[in-house]
């Protein structure tokens, strides 16, 4: 079956033109951004899906939380997150920002990223390869390909 | 230092059977590379005549264009049995990039690749899994007799649960009556 059944013709073009631009906030923070740099690098170029990093919150669709979330930086990381226009989707990178990781125990650190951000896709891996958070866009993309923004105002 | 004596000696230590970056024609070498079967269904000229021919390799160039975003021939090696099929071109691509997919689905996902074609397809192996004796083990009893593909986001997604005895037990407290 089909992504797109249950939605709109609206809906298609909305999220073919969402899908098309997906601009990241890169919030790279640890190993994982290692992998998240790789995926904009020529080998994985992301620039070809039309997905290219931005440096600020107000132009990102995509926040994409690399690496362990200290208790420090979690301020900082919904400060980013409130800054961004909606829509806006998360994607949490590798084990520490899907739940602390290896560093669950720890005194100081955020035991998941999604304690403080409505998180749409987690990624597992320590760190994930740059396949996997490649992958993980798709799986939002195919997220974003079933939203159904028109369809659910018109039954309402 | 004699140079033309150095080149003899390479000549005859490494020859070449081939060019080493042929910038020919697809259909110059063997296995001619060349749009696979398939490639024009839905064209509405599909029985080209010359009259359409132009418009018939317009049409291959968007499917791939639109497809993988790339514009590639190659020698079809297999069809699996999902439907996808599976190319490679030797001669005229950059290393790691000389086999691709053409997915059945529009909407395609990377895992609706089988186990053994994703070996193949990632360069795990030289031969497709149709021709490899290593891939030839059959289905083994603890795996799933057709490959499925990543099911997050459906019905059918992975839920978590616990293969563990409990290691605490409740129990319902009994509370002597009141004399």
């Amino acid at each position: 079956m089909s992504d797109t059944d249950n939605s709109t013709d609206v809906d298609k073009i909305v999220s073919w033109a969402r899908n098309g631009s997906l601009w990241p906030l890169s919030f790279g923070l640890a190993c994982c951004s290692i992998e998240m740099m790789h995926v904009s690098m020529p080998r994985y170029d992301q620039d070809r899906l039309g997905i290219i990093f931005r440096a600020s919150p107000r132009q990102a669709d995509v926040m994409i939380v690399a690496g362990t979330v200290t208790n420090k930086m979690a301020s900082a990381v919904r400060q980013c997150y409130d800054q961004m226009p909606d829509p806006k989707w998360v994607i949490s990178m590798g084990s520490c920002a899907n739940s602390g990781g290896y560093y669950h125990y720890s005194y100081n650190v955020v035991r998941g990223v999604d304690r403080i951000l409505p998180v749409d896709i987690y990624v597992p891996g320590c760190p994930p390869t740059s396949e996997a958070l490649l992958y993980g866009m798709f799986q939002l993309q195919k997220k974003i390909r079933r939203t159904k923004v028109t369809r659910m105002w018109y039954r309402k | 230092m004699n140079l033309s004596r150095l080149e003899d000696q390479r000549a005859t230590t490494a020859p070449l059977t081939q060019p080493l970056r042929p910038h020919q024609n697809v259909d110059d070498y063997k296995n001619a590379a060349k749009p696979a079967q398939g490639w024009t269904e839905g064209c509405p000229s599909s029985n080209a005549t010359h009259w359409y021919g132009s418009s018939l390799i317009v049409w291959v160039q968007y499917r791939l264009m639109d497809v993988s975003g790339d514009t590639k021939a190659g020698t079809l090696i297999a069809t699996d049995r999902y439907g996808n099929k599976y190319f490679e071109n030797l001669q005229d691509e950059l290393p790691l990039r000389t086999r691709w997919v053409d997915y059945k689905d529009y909407e395609y996902d990377a895992s609706q690749i089988e186990p053994g074609w994703h070996a193949w397809i990632s360069y795990m192996v030289d031969k497709p899994p149709t021709e490899d004796p290593i891939l030839k083990t059959g289905v083994r009893s603890w795996e799933l007799p057709e490959h499925r593909q990543n099911m997050t986001q459906t019905r059918g997604a992975f839920k978590t649960y616990s293969t563990t005895k409990p290691k605490i037990s409740a129990w319902a407290p009994q509370t002597a009556e009141r004399a």
